[in-house]
């Protein structure tokens, strides 16, 4: 079992999670995806051995991903909206985190983002593509994790999301998980770390039980 | 009045109030979604699955009565912490006393029923 196997497991899971919130407006979809996400990487955190049981037994007690859409649905009047009001709302979406990421990382560092040798404020990839952002990120000493997001209106390959997002200080050498519009239907299962980002991402190899 | 009814109503009863758990668990200290699910789901039968508090999260910070912020954590990255706003404390204090009403009128007249 390697990490990256572990981690095909997680995507599939939040891919038909994404899949499942189909109808929500694209802003609610993309943060109850990121939330899901984080919790599952603090989930994961507590595991001491990354074994593909432990995983899946992680995500049984997170529930079926159709489960939770019908949570979050439950509230969601069936309005039907044309796809340009979509794209203007993931549009609005998309600046109005921009904006609260900017705040909020001038509220934390203190007007002006001054890196630190142990920490440094998350850099805007937003519009990027994959391999100009992890270079970015990858040359601040940040660790790269791409998840796939069939995100609409979105070119494939663009960042569409970060997680955490712009302006948040973060120690160095954290984890900052990238969201790309990916044009492959929701059902397919992609992991794709650029060749360049190949060196951050560690494959632990556990020993296979006879 | 079937059983099937009594647990209709209890799944009723347990989706409205747990909005409610969800503020009181935010009442004296902020915290984070994956340490909220754990307190929820340490309470029996309260939520099906650890999920679904997202959903239900995003419906409080919607009607505006929790918000949110990253705060530094001593090991890892920054987590995303739920706050109770002054509308949430409202809330939560309006429902708390209805709540206990309704609890001991309900408790009362079961308890006076036992006994005839």
């Amino acid at each position: 079992m390697t990490r990256t196997d572990v981690d095909g497991i997680v995507d599939e899971y939040l891919h038909r999670l994404d899949a499942a919130l189909g109808p929500l407006p694209a802003p609610r979809r993309q943060q109850l995806v990121t939330e899901i996400t984080e919790h599952l990487d603090e989930a994961r955190s507590e595991i001491p051995i990354e074994t593909e049981a432990a995983v899946r037994e992680l995500l049984d007690r997170v529930g079926q991903p159709e489960e939770i859409a019908a949570e979050a649905l439950a509230d969601q009047p069936g309005r039907d909206r044309s796809s340009r009001r979509g794209l203007v709302l993931g549009l609005v979406g998309l600046a109005v985190l921009l904006a609260v990421g900017l705040t909020l990382g001038l509220a934390l560092s203190g007007g002006g983002s001054t890196p630190t040798a142990t920490s440094v404020a998350v850099p805007n990839v937003l519009g990027m593509s994959t391999d100009q952002a992890t270079s970015q990120l990858k040359s601040l000493g940040e660790g790269v994790r791409i998840a796939q997001s069939p995100n609409g209106p979105f070119p494939a390959g663009l960042v569409v999301s970060q997680s955490p997002p712009v302006g948040v200080t973060i120690p160095r050498g954290s984890v900052v998980t990238l969201y790309v519009a990916s044009s492959v239907p929701a059902t397919t299962t992609v992991t794709s770390v650029p060749s360049s980002a190949t060196s951050t991402s560690t494959t632990i190899t556990y020993p296979v039980a006879p | 009045m079937v059983a099937g009814s009594a647990r209709k109503l209890m799944t009723q009863m347990r989706r409205g109030a747990i909005e409610y758990c969800v503020l009181a668990l935010l009442r004296d200290r902020d915290r984070y979604g994956f340490e909220l699910t754990k307190a929820l789901s340490a309470a029996d039968g309260l939520v099906t699955s650890e999920g679904t508090v997202y959903p239900l999260l995003a419906r409080l910070r919607q009607d505006g009565l929790v918000d949110t912020s990253w705060q530094e954590s001593s090991q890892g990255p920054p987590r995303r912490y739920y706050r109770l706003t002054d509308d949430g404390r409202v809330a939560l204090e309006a429902f708390m006393l209805q709540w206990k009403t309704f609890r001991d009128t309900v408790d009362s007249l079961m308890d006076g029923g036992e006994r005839q």
